[in-house]
């Protein structure tokens, strides 16, 4: 079996690229979301490790933030507390109140 | 399809994953924050979570700060006995400073004139955050993931860090349930200096390993 | 315990599907057991929802560099220290 997309070490790569950017709030949003899920117990940080890793590759590919939204969403679908469709229409929801 | 009865009642109830409805596009500004929001808002709605529980974990969150991290190390310099009790359990040591280590478990490594230390995460992106906060981008990056482990010392000449070649170089890749913290070498010249003059000058960098702290 | 502080180990090259904590490039790859860390919850169970029990010692372990790239360029005595789990480690005879 080869080197799976998260299984990084001795891969080849560029540059490493000190320039920082801050976390945005949202990203610190969708953090401490998890940590609220993981203190109850909903979902585990091995969990969350397990469906990053699963994540299609050119999902996997985005950054980093980006792909955790991702495998939450497909976790959190998998143990049946919400689902993709719910989070999209809520998303078109959303937006449609900040454009309204 | 059937409706998801756990929806709720305010948004239409199309749940086919290839075309929900007017999907965001995922190239636009703010999808992401969009999703986060929304995926927020629905568990809140639905009980999973409370909004004062996402609160408390992004109060936790900002309490956190390399600066916090610095203190630790500022403490041992200045006192060899808790250098010493910091060496044997990190853990137990960073909690007589206040430190919430909770369940995870915390090793440090200490950088001498024989051996420089640096951690990485290869796996994803394991790193000390009650005591350093959230790691940064490069940390957290393909390229430092994948490096680290086979070339360290080129990885760390990008930060400016230039080792003699008869240095022994120690990566670690926290992989389990253990997280690593670098207590590096007291820099010449600050013999004396008060724990406060020194902890301001303990980076985050060098916590991690990549880089030295200079007097 | 299974292993003690200073033996020689493999790590076993075996590739199981699935959510594992040993890194690709370690697997097969012999080092020396640095410390014990402790027992803690199988991670590769509590990825699916298993409680991870019972729990699996885990072994600190220190590998050569030259040991782990054909090119390494840096000094013989540089590391890669670690952590594997009781089930991926095999004893090897000789110090």
């Amino acid at each position: 079996m080869s080197q799976r997309q998260h299984d990084m070490g001795g891969m080849e790569a560029g540059p490493v690229e000190s320039d920082e950017h801050a976390t945005e709030p949202w990203a610190k949003m969708i953090t401490s979301l998890a940590a609220a899920l993981r203190d109850h117990d909903i979902m585990r940080i091995d969990e969350l490790r397990r469906a990053l890793e699963d994540l299609p590759e050119d999902i996997y590919k985005q950054e980093y933030f980006e792909r955790w939204s991702e495998a939450m969403i497909n976790l959190l679908e998998e143990k049946g507390l919400l689902s993709r469709g719910e989070v999209m229409g809520k998303m078109d929801a959303l937006k449609a109140q900040l454009e309204g | 399809m059937t409706t998801d009865e756990r929806g709720t009642h305010d948004h239409d109830h199309d749940h086919d994953h290839d075309h929900p409805g007017t999907t965001p596009d995922v190239n636009e500004t703010g999808y992401y924050e969009l999703m986060a929001e929304a995926m927020k808002e629905l568990l809140i709605e639905k009980g999973v979570v409370s909004a004062d529980d996402v609160r408390r974990n992004l109060e936790f969150l900002d309490s956190r700060d390399p600066a916090e991290g610095a203190r630790i190390i500022a403490r041992a310099w200045t006192d060899a006995d808790f250098k010493k009790r910091l060496l044997e359990d990190g853990t137990k040591a960073v909690g007589e400073l206040g430190f919430p280590m909770g369940d995870a478990e915390l090793i440090v490594v200490e950088n001498t004139s024989d051996v420089h230390n640096m951690i990485v995460c290869t796996l994803c992106s394991c790193y000390p955050r009650t005591v350093l906060g959230l790691p940064p981008d490069w940390y957290k990056s393909k390229s430092y993931r994948a490096r680290a482990v086979v070339e360290p010392r080129s990885v760390l000449k990008e930060f400016g860090t230039e080792l003699p070649s008869d240095k022994t170089v120690r990566v670690h890749d926290s992989n389990a349930d253990m997280r690593y913290l670098v207590l590096p070498e007291q820099p010449d010249g600050t013999e004396g200096w008060s724990e406060e003059q020194l902890t301001a000058i303990v980076t985050r960098d060098a916590m991690v390993g990549v880089t030295l702290p200079q007097a | 315990m299974m292993f003690s502080v200073g033996d020689r180990v493999r790590i076993k090259d075996s590739h199981p599907p699935g959510h594992r904590r040993t890194p690709y490039y370690v697997r097969g790859k012999t080092g020396v057991v640095e410390r014990y860390c402790g027992d803690f919850k199988n991670p590769e169970e509590l990825a699916y929802g298993f409680d991870g029990t019972p729990k699996r010692e885990l072994y600190r372990v220190r590998i050569t560099q030259t040991e782990l790239w054909p090119d390494y360029e840096g000094s013989d005595s540089d590391t890669l220290d670690l952590e594997i789990y009781d089930h991926w480690l095999e004893k090897i005879g000789g110090q």
